[in-house]
């Protein structure tokens, strides 16, 4: 390598070598809080006997589970149909709850301040494309 | 493509030098496959493919740009680099296996374009959290492109080799924008903690290792320019922050009595000693582009030591350097008038 590209690749490193901790740390920043419940699938699942409300669409069937002495309130999602998009998230009252993945049914579990203030609205998102592919609303 | 060029030159080396990155390129998928299959049991094989390709040859990249800074620090890692254009060519392949599957999955599914629908159907552009993490891919896809098509020998010759590696350190650009594709993309959905120290693993290893290699190579090059500055018969005199503006640095070396001139940003030594009464020309300043005595007012350029017509004094003069900000004289003289190319800093 000449000299003068030895030095232009030294300075683009040195350039690198700032800005891309710099990224590095702004992405790590940013970052969604984790979610810590587990998306439970059909076959995982002990769900609740009681269903308060149910909502349906061309694609899925979301069911409000009342608790019971063994679990808390849930939120069960059937998808019908095979998602069209690799990444949907559940967002419960705009907060950022689980994903979605196969097709069949996944539970959410839902605590006592997560249905605190009705209406209760779910939106189902495409996190790549930020398209919000469903939108239901409960009310008590 | 001439007919004077083959497609590949091979021989036993490269041939083996393949084999091992086929064999550990197919070692990597079947691996990550089934750590995939133990870990997520519902993965579908899209996803699997793209999570497979996308990682093998993010992988592949830091491989390939830590070769270049190891040979420079260690030569024992020189067989590394000998076939690197096939791991170049290897790794765009991979990554566009996995652009591909991307871009079926993600945008093949609506009514636009799926090129069309990578730009516009995510357009939080100034968003940090949101931002269209596919696009820094496709660009850094792009280089890869530029990079394979141009790999051979054909285009090394035809570009010109200076044009050549100008175009390939693109690949550095194509690095970051891939730093930035992972960090904005896949860890932002699966927030995962190996992926962030992975990611921030190799960022340090590639980062460091470069400019490693770039700091001891400068050392390399400069103790070079000393040793060959001293070789030909130079002397240090001083750093260059040591002499004013349009003043000089008066020194004696092997018995010549010499005045060290810094003006417009460059150097240049004549004789100390001016032809009209003998006065110390180095205590003198640079006035209107010309070396002026202190004594009289007599005045000679600094670059040959030559009086402005009508006058004819000339002065000797001196072959200078400034080698990492210092000042290098080599006392020899030559014939009063001479011009000598003035040391720019």
């Amino acid at each position: 390598m000449k000299p003068e590209l030895r030095h232009i690749h030294r300075r683009i490193w040195q350039l690198w070598a700032l800005l891309l901790p710099l990224s590095f740390g702004l992405a790590v920043l940013v970052l969604p809080t984790k979610v810590t419940q587990p998306v439970l699938y059909d076959q995982m699942a002990v769900k609740t006997s009681k269903i308060e409300q149910t909502q349906e669409t061309d694609w899925l069937r979301v069911q409000i589970r009342a608790p019971d002495e063994m679990m808390p309130r849930q939120l069960q999602i059937v998808l019908k149909k095979p998602l069209k998009v690799p990444v949907a998230q559940v967002f419960w009252q705009n907060v950022y709850i689980g994903r979605l993945g196969a097709k069949g049914t996944h539970y959410f579990l839902l605590d006592s301040s997560q249905v605190a203030n009705p209406p209760y609205h779910l939106d189902i998102r495409d996190p790549i494309n930020k398209a919000v592919l469903q939108t239901i609303t409960f009310h008590p | 493509m001439s007919n004077t060029y083959t497609t590949v030159q091979w021989n036993r080396q490269k041939r083996r030098y393949d084999k091992i990155m086929v064999g550990g390129m197919a070692l990597y998928l079947l691996v990550f496959s089934l750590l995939q299959l133990r870990f997520y049991p519902n993965v579908t094989p899209e996803t699997l493919i793209i999570r497979a390709t996308g990682t093998l040859a993010f992988l592949m990249l830091h491989i390939i740009l830590c070769i270049g800074p190891l040979t420079r620090l260690n030569h024992r890692f020189m067989p590394l680099l000998y076939n690197r254009r096939h791991l170049g060519v290897a790794t765009f392949l991979v990554g566009a296996t996995h652009g591909l599957f991307n871009l079926v999955q993600f945008h093949s599914l609506g009514y636009i374009d799926p090129l069309v629908s990578l730009f516009i159907s995510n357009t939080h552009y100034l968003s940090w959290q949101d931002f269209p993490f596919q696009v820094l891919g496709f660009f850094a896809l792009l280089i890869l492109f530029l990079m394979a098509a141009t790999s051979h020998d054909f285009w090394l010759k035809n570009l010109s080799p200076a044009t050549w590696k100008k175009l390939h350190m693109l690949v550095y650009l194509a690095y970051a924008l891939l730093v930035l594709h992972v960090m904005l993309g896949a860890v932002q959905l699966e927030q995962s903690l190996s992926w962030i120290g992975l990611t921030g693993a190799g960022l340090i290893l590639i980062v460091g290792l470069h400019l490693s290699a770039a700091t001891l190579e400068k050392k390399r090059l400069l103790a070079q320019a000393q040793a060959d500055a001293i070789l030909e018969g130079f002397f240090e005199i001083c750093q260059v922050e040591e002499i004013a503006e349009n003043r000089a640095k008066m020194v004696f070396l092997n018995g010549e009595n010499i005045a060290v001139f810094k003006y417009k940003d460059s150097i240049s030594a004549v004789n100390n000693i001016c032809r009209h009464q003998h006065g110390p020309i180095g205590e003198g300043k640079i006035i209107d582009g010309c070396i002026t005595c202190p004594w009289h007012g007599y005045q000679y350029y600094p670059q040959n030591g030559q009086s402005p017509p009508p006058f004819t004094e000339k002065l000797e003069t001196y072959d200078v350097k400034v080698v990492n900000g210092k000042v290098w004289v080599n006392p020899a003289p030559y014939p009063a008038g001479t011009e000598r190319p003035a040391a720019i800093f």
